[in-house]
């Protein structure tokens, strides 16, 4: 029973001086929590928001590569046009308000005793700047390669 | 009631931090798989476009190997052919298939030069399959080429299967022989018949490969379906019956075979279709013989095709599956 009294002391003790101290310790609780909500809600907007752009940079670079590699696989005259050189350096565009280098180059694959002409290889190169400033830029390469056999189309 | 106040206040804090820090997170989580979706199209076109590359870098190889060389060198070529390499839906041995994966270098004839696979693949989980009839089309080979990506690529792993099928100047199309006029004196009975009359545009080399063809990958006259070309090389007396009705032969002996007396064909053995001795001095169909023209070299080509290269089958690119 006396034991019971004893550990009842500090509750009423608290409760009896609870209505100035509490309403200070909610407020430090409350902004605390909310605090750390919002630190850890900004971050994931953060998170979420450049893994987008990185994203989006990737999809228009990747997008920008596809396209001359479907270029290449087609004589159309602005295509042909396009690959008059066997390389071609720099080219700049700009999408979505960022700056892509597209670089590519032609090569030959010619193993022993095989026609050179027979098999042609298009490497591209796109670059942008990366978010991350220490980091400098990203890149992105694709490659491709076409056999000069022909197709038959009929008559 | 004021203790409580507080208390609830507290909890009404911590619920909405709560609950904007769910709708934060499912947003995140939203966000993170419509980029992991958006990553996954980019792999796997980058794995398309490899197996693109490994593709015409087979359709190169083809075409090298076909082109301004003795057909013969189609014996060579499918040389490490076998029906076990086929899949399973092209069970039955008029299927030849032929498997190329990276251990196989080296293992060529000296003629076929090495494969330059891809860079950006994985080549020990990556194959190319060269697919074709031989009693049917010997002269169409389909080729699959799967790919996976090797670990420097990011996507590592990534999968992707493309096909396409050649032509290959094994064979010609079939042009109707120019037939004598019918008022025009009978040939006497031993007189030899030009092989333009009976094979068309199809040269000996060519008909020669098929018939090697259809040996080599175990077709026979017992065999189902059974074999449709037999050349033959040697002076030996013929014994063996062959083809039927349905499935008519050509039996060409050939100048070889023909080079001092062309072989006897024994009374037992009865044919059912053509044969053909490659010589000035030979009779052509021999008395008991039921002649047939056989279908064995009349191959579906396209009309006006200039069959002397290899050229892509319009129309066969297709993404993924055998």
């Amino acid at each position: 029973m006396e034991k019971r009294r004893v550990l009842r002391m500090p509750f009423k003790f608290w409760k009896k001086h609870s209505q100035g101290g509490f309403t200070v310790l909610e407020a430090l609780f409350a902004s605390a929590i909310l605090a750390l909500g919002l630190f850890g809600s900004f971050q994931l907007s953060t998170a979420s928001m450049a893994a987008n752009q990185s994203q989006r940079s990737l999809d228009i670079a990747s997008g920008l590569a596809q396209d001359l590699a479907e270029c290449w696989q087609v004589p159309s005259v602005f295509c042909t046009s396009q690959f008059q050189n066997l390389e071609n350096t720099g080219a700049l565009s700009t999408e979505a308000g960022i700056q892509f280098e597209r670089n590519w180059n032609t090569t030959a694959i010619s193993t022993q005793g095989t026609d050179p002409t027979l098999l042609q290889n298009l490497q591209i190169s796109v670059k942008w700047p990366s978010q991350d400033k220490l980091k400098g830029s990203n890149e992105l390469r694709w490659e491709i390669r076409r056999a000069s056999t022909p197709n038959w189309v009929g008559l | 009631m004021n203790q409580h106040s507080g208390m609830a206040n507290l909890w009404s804090a911590i619920c909405l931090i709560f609950t904007t820090s769910m709708l934060g997170w499912i947003t995140l989580r939203s966000v993170m798989s419509e980029t992991q979706r958006s990553q996954q199209h980019l792999f796997a076109a980058q794995a398309l476009a490899s197996s693109e590359s490994l593709l015409e870098t087979a359709i190169a190889q083809i075409d090298s190997v076909y082109s301004g060389q003795d057909i013969a060198i189609d014996a060579a070529f499918w040389r490490n052919a076998s029906n076990s390499q086929c899949p399973s839906t092209l069970a039955s041995p008029q299927w030849q298939c032929l498997k190329w994966t990276a251990s196989e270098v080296g293992i060529f004839d000296h003629r076929i030069s090495a494969l330059a696979w891809p860079e950006s693949i994985d080549v020990t989980n990556s194959f190319l399959l060269f697919v074709r009839d031989v009693r049917m089309s010997p002269h169409k080979i389909k080729i699959t080429a799967h790919i996976s990506l090797n670990s420097e690529q990011p996507g590592v792993g990534s999968r992707a299967t493309v096909q396409q099928s050649l032509y290959i100047p094994i064979s010609a199309p079939w042009t109707p022989p120019v037939l004598e006029s019918a008022h025009g004196p009978e040939p006497a009975e031993c007189t030899p018949i030009e092989w333009r009359k009976k094979f068309g545009n199809i040269t000996p080399a060519q008909l020669k490969a098929i018939s090697t063809a259809q040996l080599q990958n175990g077709l026979s006259s017992l065999s189902q379906p059974s074999r449709t070309v037999y050349w033959i090389d040697s002076p030996l007396t013929w014994t063996q019956s062959l083809g039927t009705q349905s499935a008519p032969v050509a039996l060409i002996f050939s100048a070889t075979a023909c080079a001092l007396q062309c072989p006897q064909i024994a009374s037992q053995a009865a044919i059912t279709g053509m044969v053909y001795f490659q010589s000035a001095n030979a009779c052509q169909n021999p008395v008991g013989l039921l002649t047939l023209n056989p279908e064995a070299y009349h191959f579906d080509w396209p009309i006006g095709i200039d069959a002397s290269r290899v050229q892509r089958v319009s129309g066969s690119w297709k993404n993924a599956g055998f």
